[in-house]
């Protein structure tokens, strides 16, 4: 009994807040657009549907109470101690009654529009739905991508392996000559993760894979060169998985000696890991952020919305 | 070159410093311990810059690869003054001016420790979007009042407040004012053409604010506009005292919205006028193709006591009812037979527009007229001798005497051959002759005879009374009297029937009763069957849709007006208010 129970309070707590209680608010939504749809095809007022009939007063005050109460969620999502219903449930109702909003908004002004303030209350209110149709979208296919891509580990965690790999990058490079030890000073500061909004958002792998392409081409020629020299004397069934270290093997032993050989090879290993390493940092900064960004539209259009809706409410009874 | 050095470190939270004099033709600045000022930091190279002279300054270079900021810009190679703030790595070198002996001072500080500048370098990467400077409340705020101020602050300031802006008299000023947000964006739709000179004063209709539109508003200008009905009684109910002109015609719905024709606005009341008008003797009238009543044509009823004609209203539904007095006789079949009818030019086929003439409304036509439509036939000749002497039509007072007159010149110029007419009468006069007494009074005496004869003749059978009623007087003067004639009008009071709008119809096809109708008190105006053929309701697919407005208006009482004082009522509360 005691397993069932956590079984399906394992199962709730996974639930997609889109399939909520059974699609309840999907329900409560349809109902509502149905009969919306019904009264306005119902209802043939003198002078054609339009938004000073009953209907579309009576429309109107439906699509007002529930913008507001829509951008309500904004404040109930922080109020964790609120007991009026769970945030689940106010997200699925907030995703189905906003969807229908945009029914109710369309009947409401009757297919009206103008260059006025009521058509850009309209207007915001479409952009406000289409980003948060995008927010919904968002919500179902990041959350398993930022997860595939971390797999398990975290931001955090990687933070710290970058910062020691950079310091260990570093003293290797001392090893191998103020060269390398300037190219690696280089490459660490063109590291770039996260940055500015558009880096975030379009990703910044473009300067790492160049400070990457740059220390490679820095070790490789002067370790291609002197291995094209030794080359007849090295294996000749060579394949060019084996060639990077035969070469890089070579390089060292010719520029200082096998342990230096090793530090090369090393180090290249560390460029290569720490490569892997920002663009998966960069990858999940990226994710988290396409995965929020939808948020940083949705809520200040709601915002120009509640003040376009204030303005066309006040206006429409300025000059009744 | 002698330099101070003197390096600062942090023991237990204080700075200690620790001074050494180099003296040197170059000073070296690296990682490595070979070097004369010693950095450790991983990210500085081993031999990283030099202080050396150049001519009398000292300059710091940077070797090749190796990074120098100087105060904060890159620098390969850069002339050392007092304050420089170099910095390398962790570790800033500050350039102070000489003292003592030495050329120059210059205090090397850790900026900070590996373990700080770690986390520092951690809390500037941003790896949100919040950390990269979006603020969701800072962007909400500024959309809210980016849409707030220009929507309603602004157009609310100028129109309410004491607001108005400092328009510059140029073109630029103009421009830039025409920029500035005002009440115009509230317009929820364009304006009527009729309105659109003022669509942009909004004031002018919309007075005050949170007030609906007033009749007084639109009355300003349509002064006199009819009520409904003119029974006070009526108008004092809520369905008309309440009453505002918004409810019919509304404002910024382009020209469609004007003037409402939708027929609910009508038939909410007229589906049963008893229900709310005491005494209201109208039909109800739910639609037109199935609940509107027959038409009450307007037919005339002479009073012979009077001499006048009573018009009164006479439904369709009743045919023993429906005719009209006219006091003409004129068959409709003999004037459009078409074989044609007799003329004194021969056979003449005569069409309806013939006679039947469009006045300028479009409306109705121009009366019948007997000059016009009659005389060209009906000839008012009295004498076959003289063809060109008329009598004039309509003045039977001045037809006897035009008669007499004609006969007693005749008989007294003589020369008249006239069988039966004494000799004085038929012999041709002598040029200055005088008759004598005799002879004159026995010409006017068969003048006057002669003058009897025909003056029965033409008001009797042959002129008037082949078309009029005419009577014996039993005035010596004026003998006969013609009976006043009603010419048909337009029948329907309660309604407007367009002519007009219906020319490419022939008229045949809705008066085609008038090919066979032989007496002129026939009523020949269709039913509304004959409508219904083409007119359908609002909702009609296959047949014209029509409205109430199609034949009916609202502002038709007679004496009161919108928004005026009550007018006294000159009838009965029943009798007056037929309203369509």
């Amino acid at each position: 009994m005691a397993r069932t129970q956590t079984d399906q309070s394992l199962r709730i707590a996974h639930e997609s807040f889109l399939v909520h209680a059974g699609f309840r608010y999907l329900k409560v939504a349809l109902l509502l657009s149905v009969a919306a749809i019904a009264a306005y095809i119902w209802h043939d007022p003198p002078g054609g549907p339009n938004g000073g009939t009953w209907l579309g007063y009576t429309l109107g005050t439906i699509g007002a109470l529930q913008i507001a109460w829509l951008a309500w969620l904004g404040r109930r999502k922080r109020t964790y101690r609120s007991s009026i219903g769970t945030v689940r449930g106010w997200t699925s109702a907030h995703v189905y009654l906003g969807l229908s909003l945009a029914l109710i908004a369309t009947l409401h002004c009757a297919f009206h529009f103008g260059w006025n303030i009521h058509t850009l209350a309209y207007a915001l209110t479409l952009a406000v739905i289409i980003s948060g149709i995008y927010g919904v979208i968002a919500y179902a296919r990041y959350p398993s991508l930022i997860t595939g891509n971390r797999s398990q580990a975290t931001r955090e965690g990687w933070l710290a392996d970058l910062d020691d790999i950079n310091d260990r990058s570093i003293k290797l490079a001392d090893t191998l000559g103020p060269d390398v030890h300037r190219v690696i000073l280089a490459s660490i500061d063109r590291i770039r993760i996260g940055g500015g909004v558009r880096e975030i958002l379009f990703g910044t792998r473009e300067p790492e894979r160049k400070a990457f392409e740059k220390v490679q081409a820095q070790l490789g020629e002067t370790t291609q060169f002197m291995a094209t020299q030794v080359r007849p004397r090295a294996e000749p069934s060579v394949s060019p998985d084996q060639m990077q270290s035969t070469v890089s093997f070579m390089a060292g032993r010719l520029a200082g000696g096998v342990d230096a050989g090793e530090q090369a090879q090393k180090l290249l290993d560390l460029l290569a890991r720490r490569r892997d390493l920002t663009t998966r940092i960069n990858r999940d900064i990226r994710l988290q952020a396409l995965m929020q960004v939808w948020l940083y539209v949705h809520v200040p259009l709601t915002f120009a919305l509640l003040a376009a809706l204030v303005a066309h409410i006040v206006s429409v009874f300025i000059y009744w | 070159m002698r330099i101070l050095i003197r390096t600062w470190n942090r023991q237990a939270g204080e700075a200690v410093s620790d001074d050494r004099i180099v003296e040197a033709e170059r000073v070296h600045i690296g990682r490595g311990t070979d070097q004369d000022i010693e950095l450790p930091d991983l990210r500085v190279t081993l031999a990283h810059a030099e202080i050396q002279r150049s001519g009398k300054n000292v300059v710091i270079v940077a070797k090749a690869g190796a990074e120098i900021l100087v105060n904060g810009t890159q620098m390969r190679e850069h002339k050392l003054r007092s304050g420089d703030a170099i910095a390398i790595g962790r570790f800033q070198l500050t350039v102070k001016p000489a003292e003592g002996n030495a050329d120059l001072q210059i205090d090397v500080e850790e900026r900070a420790s590996a373990q700080e500048q770690k986390k520092q370098s951690a809390a500037r990467r941003s790896l949100t979007l919040a950390e990269a400077g979006l603020s969701r409340r800072w962007m909400s705020w500024l959309l809210f009042f980016l849409v707030i101020v220009p929507a309603l602050a602004i157009p609310s300031w100028l129109r309410f407040g004491q607001g108005t802006l400092p328009i510059l008299p140029t073109a630029k000023g103009v421009a830039i004012a025409a920029l500035v947000p005002t009440d115009r964006a509230w317009k929820p739709g364009h304006s009527s053409s009729a309105h659109a000179f003022f669509q942009n004063d909004c004031a002018k209709c919309h007075r005050d604010a949170f007030i609906r539109v007033r009749d007084e508003e639109c009355l300003a200008c349509h002064k006199g506009t009819a009520q409904h009905v003119d029974n006070l009684h009526w108008l004092a109910l809520p369905v008309f005292a309440q009453a505002r002109c918004t409810d019919c015609h509304h404002e910024h719905k382009g020209d469609d919205g004007l003037v409402t024709r939708h027929d609910s606005q009508c038939t909410s009341c007229h589906i049963d006028p008893q229900a709310r008008f005491d005494g209201s003797k109208l039909d109800a009238a739910g639609d037109f193709t199935a609940h509107h009543p027959a038409f009450t044509p307007k037919v005339a009823r002479y009073d012979a006591a009077t001499q006048r004609f009573n018009w009164i209203e006479v439904s369709q539904q009743h045919p023993a009812d429906l005719h009209s007095d006219t006091n003409l006789k004129y068959p409709h079949d003999k004037h459009l037979d078409p074989k044609g009818i007799k003329s004194p030019d021969g056979k003449k086929v005569l069409k309806c527009a013939d006679c039947h003439e469009p006045d300028t409304s479009g409306v109705s036509f121009k009366p019948i007229d007997m000059q016009r439509h009659c005389a060209q036939c009906h000839r008012l000749d009295f004498d076959q001798d003289a063809p060109g002497r008329t009598v004039p039509h309509g003045q039977p007072q001045q037809v006897a005497a035009v008669i007499r007159d004609f006969y007693a010149r005749a008989a007294l110029a003589g020369g008249v051959a006239k069988p039966g007419a004494p000799a004085v009468v038929q012999l041709r006069r002598k040029p200055g002759e005088q008759l004598s007494r005799e002879g004159a009074r026995a010409a006017l005496a068969w003048a006057d005879q002669q003058s009897a004869l025909v003056i029965d003749e033409v008001f009797d059978k042959r002129l008037c009374g082949y078309c009029h009623i005419v009577q014996h007087s039993g005035d010596a003067a004026a003998p006969f009297a013609v009976a006043p004639v009603a010419l048909a009008r337009n029948r329907l009071d309660g309604a407007q029937f367009s002519h007009a709008a219906h020319r490419t119809e022939k008229c045949d096809s809705c008066h085609g009763d008038a090919a066979r109708s032989k007496l002129s008190t026939d009523v020949l105006m269709p039913d509304i069957k004959r409508c219904r053929d083409c007119h359908g309701d609002h909702s009609d697919t296959v047949r014209i849709r029509s409205t109430c407005m199609e034949c009916h208006g609202y502002h038709v009482a007679k004496e009161q007006k919108m928004g005026a004082p009550a007018k006294a009522m000159t009838e009965p509360a029943s009798t007056t208010g037929a309203a369509p």
